[in-house]
């Protein structure tokens, strides 16, 4: 035998969801024609009320049932999809949550979920983790109970949070504590990350509020600014990496590549942050959708040299242009969303303090 | 050293797999350590679905036109090594 099975490589950890230039998911999916991640929003009903929510449709209407996500998990698993991650809305509103992770791990996916917790008690965590789930994200925006509470909405909510983050790490299981850095919480990051970094947790820390599905921006008033913004991005894992200077041939976003979004109703789309239907999973094989798809071939063939503002702009090794956010904000996959130039530029505030060079 | 072998592996419940490309990447989700197997391993793994060593090793022999016992040695190996890391079970032993 040329090469011994006992020989088996690469090991490596699995830490979160994210897919980071030279992560080990990006590398795997180099050797997959379909993503490997598979973003579920089980329902987009939520038993929350925060302000900086991108999702305009709560109603639950024409959601798909479990026969029907059995079929989809028996599709993804066919397609060579590893992850599946379900979100929301709030995933437990949904009676069947218990059996949707139970079905996805008897089809052998890691399975993640992202919740806001309030309607899941300690039994429920445990009972998510004995039926195959690994890692768990819960939304978390300020280190007051009463300051998260008032601003999702619901008493008792930062309570839920932190213990269903302890319950699932004390088993076993990857705990992650979601936030985004807002105008009203940037004081709260630095906390929030000093107590994820004592318990073991992983901190995913979004610095962009995103406008509405539906292009509203009734969210921009909650965007971070200035200085405080500045204090706060220093606590993201990234926040003092060094990127490359973009080339006009780069490839601006793996959306259509590493991962496939699924609303409740079917829709596919490439992207929770690009509101753009492909097709629907009720009509066509999801092979079929994402493999005809006319705007799946336009998006992922997007470069940075469709932008010349964005080539010529001295922050842009700092940015991450989105382009649902841009196509939200201006129609156009090509223009520069606002609120990308804003964390852009904030990095490049931190590099320049920090001593980087502009090279 | 044993010819015949009717031990039967197969993997630990608390696995998490995939096939990508020609290979298979696992992840044991007590642990959270990912492994990707090679080609020869890729092979044993996809036969771990109730069929014993000698079974596995058959497939082996013929996909790789190697000897028997160097197969089944080869299997053998492997799938202790597997269970060291938690991977598989053993189902049953002769």
């Amino acid at each position: 035998m040329v090469i011994k099975p006992r020989d088996a490589t690469t090991i490596e950890q699995v830490s979160d969801c994210e897919v980071r230039p030279g992560s080990f998911w990006e590398r795997l999916q180099d050797e997959s024609d379909f993503p490997l991640i598979a973003l579920f929003c089980a329902t987009e009903r939520c038993c929350m009320k925060c302000a900086h929510c991108y999702q305009t449709e709560r109603t639950g209407r024409g959601e798909l049932d479990f026969e029907e996500i059995e079929d989809l998990l028996d599709q993804l698993a066919a397609l060579g999809v590893f992850r599946f991650s379900i979100t929301g809305g709030e995933p437990a509103l949904r009676d069947d949550l218990h059996q949707i992770v139970e079905a996805a791990w008897k089809r052998k996916f890691l399975v993640s979920l992202k919740t806001t917790a309030a309607l899941l008690n300690k039994q429920d965590i445990i009972k998510l983790r004995e039926n195959g789930l690994s890692s768990l994200s819960v939304s978390l925006y300020h280190i007051e109970p009463e300051k998260h509470d008032e601003f999702v909405g619901r008493k008792g909510a930062w309570r839920r949070a932190m213990s269903a983050l302890e319950t699932f790490s004390d088993i076993g299981g990857i705990s992650n504590m979601s936030t985004v850095i807002m105008d009203w919480n940037t004081g709260a990051i630095a906390p929030l990350k000093n107590m994820c970094e004592e318990r073991g947790w992983n901190l995913v820390a979004d610095a962009k509020v995103l406008l509405a599905d539906d292009g509203g921006d009734a969210v921009v008033g909650l965007r971070a600014s200035g200085d405080t913004q500045l204090e706060a991005m220093k606590n993201l894992p990234n926040a003092r990496q060094r990127r490359p200077v973009k080339g006009p041939g780069d490839q601006l976003c793996l959306a259509g590549i590493t991962s496939v979004y699924i609303k409740p109703t079917g829709e596919v789309w490439l992207c929770p942050a690009m509101p753009v239907s492909l097709g629907n999973i009720r009509d066509r094989s999801l092979y079929e959708i994402w493999t005809e798809s006319e705007l799946r071939k336009q998006v992922i063939g997007l470069t940075w040299g469709d932008s010349e503002k964005c080539m010529t702009c001295e922050d842009n090794r700092f940015c991450q242009r989105c382009p649902g956010e841009a196509f939200k904000e201006h129609g156009s996959f090509t223009a520069a969303a606002t609120v990308d130039c804003e964390v852009a530029r904030a990095h490049a505030r931190i590099w320049r303090e920090d001593g980087g060079d502009d090279g | 050293m044993k010819r015949e072998d009717s031990t039967v592996y197969i993997p630990n419940p608390r696995v998490a797999y995939r096939k990508i490309g020609e290979r298979f990447v696992l992840v044991n989700i007590e642990d959270n350590n990912i492994l990707k197997l090679n080609e020869t391993g890729s092979e044993i793994w996809s036969c771990l679905d109730g069929r014993d060593i000698n079974e596995v090793a058959a497939h082996v022999r013929e996909v790789f036109d190697v000897s028997q016992e160097e197969a089944l040695s080869d299997v053998r190996d492997f799938l202790e090594d597997m269970k060291k890391r938690g991977l598989v079970e053993q189902q049953n032993q002769e």
